[in-house]
């Protein structure tokens, strides 16, 4: 706590406000001898909660999950010994595990690429000067609509609809002809796996497209105006103007999507529990997050948790070189930089 | 300025007709293309809703987009299985309300503290809780279990409510608000009144906030409510079931039977969401908006 003080005049004068209370500061920060009550100590007092919580019920679990993750801890085992990377490399000889890995990547870009695809399409067009739209309202609030349903609901709903001979939506698969009267989805790789990333695609079009659609309406109308004055056309508009500016916002869509696809569970384990199997004890459409789980906890299962924290670390290790590459690739950075100085520039006018 | 706007204005008037057609026309392929999108978004629900009006023999005869007359009946058949619809709908309740009201109350607490006060290493703080953000849930999944089972709170909501306490989520909201909305003339003119901080965060700064508040607990709401892998794996015993729990028994073989009835089940599992959604779709759009629209 006494250190805290010595740095906070520079601090302070740093951020450009609170000049005042930091010249109230400075002499007890200077003497140094005496602790001295400051309200500025609120401040940390107040993020205590949020911290010791998270140490708790979120960091330590992590580190525990490390730590398990290196021991032979599974099933009712009480004495947990330390083995080493061997859950590592069980794990790296699983046909299972690299299919699970396949799935969850197959299946995430099958729902993305569409999604984001449309998300932009649809953004464009509810933010087009030029086709100005009605009911824009009404649209986008149906767009959002399936995002906000429970995804074991839409999971299980969808389960009924493309059932064989008594779903609603099989039938009408059947009579335009894409499938033959008697085929079922379920037993097949590619058919139930392009049905999990559908209704991924369905629970989470509508979210990027909001999303985006936001960013493009954030824009200063004036750069508009002067494209217009400079006779851009449509495409020339879209693709120099609103995308470059959206950029940090498509990165978040694409960070955010990436990182929630490569968890994704609640739809991939009730639809289909991850089924059908295929050879070699392979499964068509188990994600990473659903091995995980079957491996610890799943009824009949043989509580490996040590190899579900492996699991789970490959799953984080993933995660992070993702997210890092996307946001290094796309020079994020720089991007906040120049939105932050447009934002000091044109701050006024855009509120 | 005038002229060239005048000038623009002339243009405008001028369109000749061939433009003016190519114009209508992608208008109405741009209706026409939302209109479908529509209908994929609404019919799957519709579809199951009809389908929880029908009988079986009904739903096996093929596909309907007119509802039928047998809801009271699948609404029996549901209940004489003793679908737990009722008890999980109230532990959601339980759930959802407990875990957002901590979220809300200490996430505005710790923006709070990022804005109102400066002390050294603030910084590092904040961005060490964006850095959270990134990290995925699972990594700390059986961590988790294995603590809450030493704790000996497995099978309690405990696990389920008081790590709402730290949403770096929602920390990150209420920041961006304080942000644009906080002013400290008022807390300084309160302090010097001699008010306390605490007194004057739950007196002046939340009912400050109630719109950010407002939006933010709608999405706590949601996203508790939704939650499936917690409870899933921390509740064992039926009675404490919560709603997204309840669907998965629908698929077991004492409800799949029935294929009204089990349709029936689902639909009453959406039916709090389509009404939550109907009262506050406009606040949820635009919290969208505040949350990933601007950085």
């Amino acid at each position: 706590m006494e250190e805290l003080k010595t740095d906070f005049s520079a601090q302070a004068n740093a951020e450009g406000e609170g000049a005042e209370a930091a010249s109230s500061l400075s002499p007890s920060g200077r003497k140094k001898k005496k602790f001295k009550w400051d309200v500025n100590y609120y401040g940390i007092l107040f993020v205590i909660p949020f911290f010791v919580v998270y140490a708790i019920f979120s960091a330590y679990p992590m580190v525990y999950s490390i730590f398990l993750s290196l021991t032979d801890y599974a099933g009712y085992n009480r004495e947990i010994s330390v083995i080493g990377f061997e859950n590592f490399t069980y794990l790296l000889d699983q046909p299972r595990f690299w299919q699970a890995f396949y799935n969850t990547v197959i299946m995430f870009l099958m729902t993305f690429a569409p999604q984001l695809c449309f998300g932009l399409i649809f953004a464009a067009m509810f933010t087009s000067k030029t086709y100005k739209m009605k009911l824009k309202g009404l649209f986008k609030g149906v767009y959002y609509l399936p995002n906000i349903i429970t995804a074991t609901s839409v999971a299980v709903m969808f389960y009924t609809l493309f059932q064989q001979s008594s779903g609603g939506m099989w039938r009408v698969l059947v009579n335009l002809g894409f499938i033959e009267d008697g085929y079922n989805l379920y037993l097949y790789e590619w058919p139930s796996r392009i049905l999990v990333a559908f209704i991924s695609f369905w629970q989470w079009f509508g979210s990027t497209m909001v999303t985006l659609s936001a960013g493009i309406l954030g824009i200063n109308p004036a750069v508009y105006e002067a494209a217009e004055l400079d006779g851009a056309n449509q495409r020339d508009v879209f693709f120099r103007i609103t995308l470059p500016i959206i950029r940090p916002i498509v990165v978040y869509c694409v960070v955010t999507s990436t990182i929630g696809g490569l968890q994704g569970f609640d739809i991939a384990y009730l639809f289909l529990g991850g089924g059908p199997s295929l050879s070699g004890g392979r499964y068509a459409t188990e994600t990473i997050a659903v091995y995980i789980y079957k491996m610890a906890f799943d009824t009949g299962g043989e509580m490996k948790y040590n190899v579900a924290s492996a699991a789970s670390v490959y799953l984080f290790i993933v995660c992070m070189v993702v997210s890092v590459l996307l946001f290094r690739l796309t020079n994020v950075n720089e991007e906040k930089q120049a939105k932050r100085a447009e934002k000091r520039i044109w701050g006024g006018e855009r509120a | 300025m005038n002229r060239e706007a005048e000038i623009r204005r002339e243009a405008r008037r001028e369109v000749p007709l061939s433009q003016r057609v190519k114009h209508t026309v992608v208008q109405t392929l741009i209706y026409i293309f939302c209109v479908i999108m529509l209908l994929l978004c609404v019919m799957p629900i519709w579809l199951l809703f009809v389908d929880a009006t029908r009988s079986t023999t009904q739903i096996n005869q093929g596909m309907s987009l007119l509802p039928s007359r047998y809801f009271g009946m699948n609404w029996d058949t549901l209940m004489d299985h003793d679908f737990p619809i009722v008890n999980a709908f109230f532990n959601s309740v339980i759930i959802s309300f407990c875990s957002t009201g901590l979220s809300l109350y200490f996430s505005a607490l710790t923006a709070y503290a990022f804005v109102a006060y400066r002390y050294k290493g603030q910084n590092l703080l904040y961005s060490i809780i964006l850095m959270l953000m990134m990290i995925p849930g699972q990594l700390s999944m059986i961590g988790f279990y294995k603590l809450v089972v030493d704790m000996n709170i497995y099978d309690t909501y405990i696990p389920l409510i008081i790590p709402a306490i730290a949403g770096p989520g929602s920390v990150f909201f209420f920041k961006q608000y304080f942000n644009a909305n906080f002013s400290k003339d008022i807390v300084e003119a309160a302090r010097i009144d001699g008010a306390g901080e605490f007194r004057i965060y739950n007196t002046m700064v939340i009912p400050s906030i109630v719109p950010a508040i407002a939006t933010q607990a709608i999405f706590g709401i949601v996203g508790s409510w939704n939650n499936y892998m917690g409870p899933l794996m921390l509740i064992s015993t039926t009675e404490k079931f919560t709603f997204p729990m309840i669907v998965q028994l629908l698929k077991t073989d004492r409800y799949n039977t029935d294929l009204g009835a089990m349709a029936l089940g689902v639909f009453m599992t959406i039916v709090p969401l389509l009404v939550i959604y109907a009262i506050f779709s406009r606040v949820i759009i635009n919290g969208i908006a505040i949350g990933g629209g601007k950085e």
